[in-house]
């Protein structure tokens, strides 16, 4: 299997003849008209591996191509197993290289039969371009316009594509940032087939959650911290379209989930890297995360803390009239979402923050003694990365008396904590870091619930004016109800976290060194 | 736990000026690190008990008498071995490290007696089979000069190429009568001085 380095953009009509002017002449552009058929098996077992399959006619050509979603090395990485046909049969024993073996045996089981169909013409040209330090990369440009076809409905075309043919990708990203920033380019990591299948399924876009780091014992802080950060990377690209197109409250949660981790990692692993060089594209995030942020403390109060609200008694009715108002300011708070990311500013900081990983140039620390730590071991750094935090939220945990306020500062350390530990569970000894991790969301959480209440009175009191008299007389009796609530139940919620807390306290921390590993006698 | 073992047969070529830099460089990088003095002589605990106050916290203990002790939460301990190292004694401490450091000085006495001393560790199993690093220190050179040639010929006749250059400074002696290391300071000087030891060090954390 091939690796594939590719950047897409989608386009509006105006922008693709702007492109076609500009980077396609006739002298050094190839034209080529492509029909290509996708496959899978009628349960989906392809795409819930996300795994496209697909026959491509293209100048009397047939190809096929089994792409994967893009990979732990970043979002603009996939997997590609290619092949030319001499005839236009499926060569299933492909798929053994991108499938688990369980998954390959459902679909030479049921079989596989056409589900789309995707017709446009490509412009095609090499681009040799040398990026600002210098790198020289060829890249294929690729000018897409026609249709996608399904059964139920069929959807444009309009994209214009990268490929890295050779060099480093240091040559694709600075390109890719160029171009997106001269024509205000759309950055998508929806693949034709991903589009085409909700398509087929009138599905919304996908909502991505970051997959688990697959680190060992052995994996060092040069690979894993590049790795954290193009998770986080591919999370926010991935969730952008539901953002944008649905505002679903999960794919607000995910997006804001991806900028918090990539924060957390700048922070955690700050004294090792040249953090300064991204500050300017980490705080356009952090403008984003905070208006995902007023969304989602909503979502939160109308999904979640109602429910609880009326398990303690909240009339129903009340919530019932507060809802819909609830959800007008939802949504003005999502189009203020949406206006940032219209602005596109968000794929320059996506892209410079791929380019400070992809050229190294997040090793270029000042302290030549603290670049030995990118050669050591993860686990090595859990340490130094987390007991100086570890050790804060035990006193501040032991010091909090029944103030809710105390109790939330508990809950941001321990939600920074967690997120910090995060990357170093899988690289330390086993089951003492599951344990731990678990330990600490189910503290998390437990503190959550106390703040969840804190939160709604807090929103209730932020919440626009409203224009109905019934609904403006309900919200000061709601939030007089939470207040009440939570002051009754602080007590209670106060004496469980005591108990869990000093459970949690008494464990060994994972990253503790052990016994046997200190002290070896020659 | 990395231990790590400075070792020359040849008296006075710079093992206690490497084992002091090395403990301070990798204790500044954010490791718990030990130097255990196996010398009797004691260069490095006296050095260590020179260090002032404010100065980067450097653990040292003694071991020529009790090997083995003061390691509690170390992850790496960096062995300022005795001269005229031989035999069973040798192997032990070779046996005991993940990395072994030869410093040589450019004087053809020095080129003689580490060529032995290396004959002697090439005999040891696991520096043969090259199992454990072994990083041979071109150190108190002047560049350019004939001496400097000479130790460059050393190397390439036996197949060596040396894992660090360092230059001869009096830096170093004064640093040395104050407790300190180049990797206590933050000069200019000091830092064009620290990227001659950063090859070692890197290939010592690899």
């Amino acid at each position: 299997m091939s690796v594939e380095t590719e950047i897409k953009f989608f386009l509006s009509a105006p922008v693709a003849r702007a492109l076609s002017r500009d980077l396609f002449p006739a002298a050094v552009a190839r034209a080529d008209h492509l029909d290509t058929t996708y496959f899978d098996t009628p349960a989906g077992h392809l795409e819930a591996a996300k795994v496209a399959l697909r026959l491509r006619l293209s100048d009397n050509r047939i190809t096929q191509t089994i792409k994967t979603a893009p990979r732990a090395s970043g979002p603009f990485s996939r997997g590609e197993v290619e092949r030319v046909l001499s005839a236009p049969r499926l060569v299933l024993d492909d798929l053994k290289q991108v499938l688990s073996p369980r998954a390959y045996s459902h679909v030479t089981r049921t079989g596989v039969a056409p589900t789309f169909r995707t017709v446009f013409d490509r412009r095609r040209r090499l681009f040799r371009h040398t990026a600002r330090s210098g790198a020289i990369s060829t890249i294929e440009l690729a000018l897409d316009q026609g249709e996608i076809d399904t059964s139920r409905a069929s959807h444009p075309i309009c994209e214009l594509e990268l490929e890295l043919k050779s060099g480093p990708p240091e040559g694709l990203l600075d390109l890719a940032r160029d171009l997106q920033s001269r024509y205000g380019l759309r950055l998508s990591i929806d693949s034709k087939a991903a589009r085409a299948a909700r398509l087929h399924h009138g599905a919304a876009p996908d909502i991505w959650r970051a997959p688990p780091l697959n680190f060992t014992a052995e994996t060092r802080i040069a690979k894993a911290y590049p790795a954290i950060v193009q998770t986080c990377l591919t999370q926010f690209i991935a969730n952008h379209e539901n953002v944008l197109e649905v505002g679903a409250p999960e794919a607000i949660h995910q997006m804001r989930v991806s900028i918090r981790r990539l924060r957390s990692a700048n922070g955690v692993f700050k004294p090792i890297i040249a953090a300064a060089r991204v500050a300017p594209a980490l705080a356009l995030l952090k403008d984003i995360f905070e208006a995902l942020g007023r969304v989602r403390d909503i979502d939160v109060l109308i999904a979640e803390t109602f429910d609880k609200l009326a398990g303690m008694g909240l009339d129903k009715t009340q919530m019932a009239q507060l809802t819909p108002h609830l959800a007008a300011w939802r949504e003005a708070e999502l189009a203020r979402v949406r206006a940032l990311l219209e602005t596109g500013d968000q794929w320059r900081a996506v892209f410079d923050i791929a380019l400070w990983i992809e050229t190294g140039a997040w090793r270029n620390i000042e302290d030549p003694v603290g670049r030995l730590w990118h050669a050591r071991r993860l686990a090595e750094f859990a340490g130094p990365a987390l007991d100086r935090r570890y050790r804060n939220v035990v006193k501040r945990a032991r010091r909090a008396t029944r103030d809710p306020l105390e109790w939330h500062r508990v809950r941001l350390d321990v939600k920074k904590l967690r997120y910090n530990a995060e990357f170093f569970v899988n690289a330390c000894a086993g089951k003492t870091a599951r344990v731990f991790a678990r330990e600490l969301r189910q503290l998390q959480e437990q503190l959550g619930s106390l703040n969840d209440l804190a939160v709604a009175a807090d929103i209730l009191a932020a919440a626009p004016p409203a224009a109905d008299p019934m609904v403006a007389n309900v919200i000061p009796r709601v939030r007089g109800f939470i207040e009440g609530a939570a002051a009754a139940a602080l007590p209670g919620i106060v004496a469980r976290l005591r108990k869990r807390w000093r459970t949690f306290a008494a464990r060994p921390t994972f990253w503790t060194q052990s016994r046997t590993d200190a002290g070896r006698r020659p | 736990m990395k231990t790590i073992a400075v070792l020359n047969a040849k008296g006075g070529c710079g093992k206690t000026t490497l084992s002091t830099h090395l403990a301070v460089a990798l204790s500044r990088s954010g490791v718990a690190t030990t130097l255990a003095d196996l010398d009797r002589q004691k260069s490095a605990l006296r050095w260590h008990a020179l260090r002032p106050e404010g100065a980067f916290p450097v653990k040292a203990v003694d071991w020529t008498q009790n090997i083995g002790g003061g390691l509690k939460k170390s992850a790496r301990v960096v062995l300022d071995c005795p001269a005229a190292l031989r035999g069973a004694r040798l192997e032990d401490i070779v046996a005991t490290a993940e990395a072994v450091v030869v410093p040589v000085l450019p004087s053809v006495f020095d080129e003689m007696a580490t060529a032995r001393f290396l004959g002697r560790l090439a005999r040891i199993k696991s520096l043969r089979k090259g199992r454990k690093g072994l990083h041979v220190i071109a150190n108190r050179v002047r560049a350019g000069s004939r001496a400097m040639a000479r130790l460059t010929e050393f190397a390439e006749n036996r197949d060596l190429i040396f894992t660090a250059i360092l230059s001869e400074r009096a830096l170093y002696g004064d640093l040395a009568t104050r407790g300190l290391t180049l990797f206590d300071l933050n000069t200019k000087a000091a830092a064009a001085l620290i990227e001659e030891w950063m090859p070692l060090l890197t290939a010592l954390e690899d």
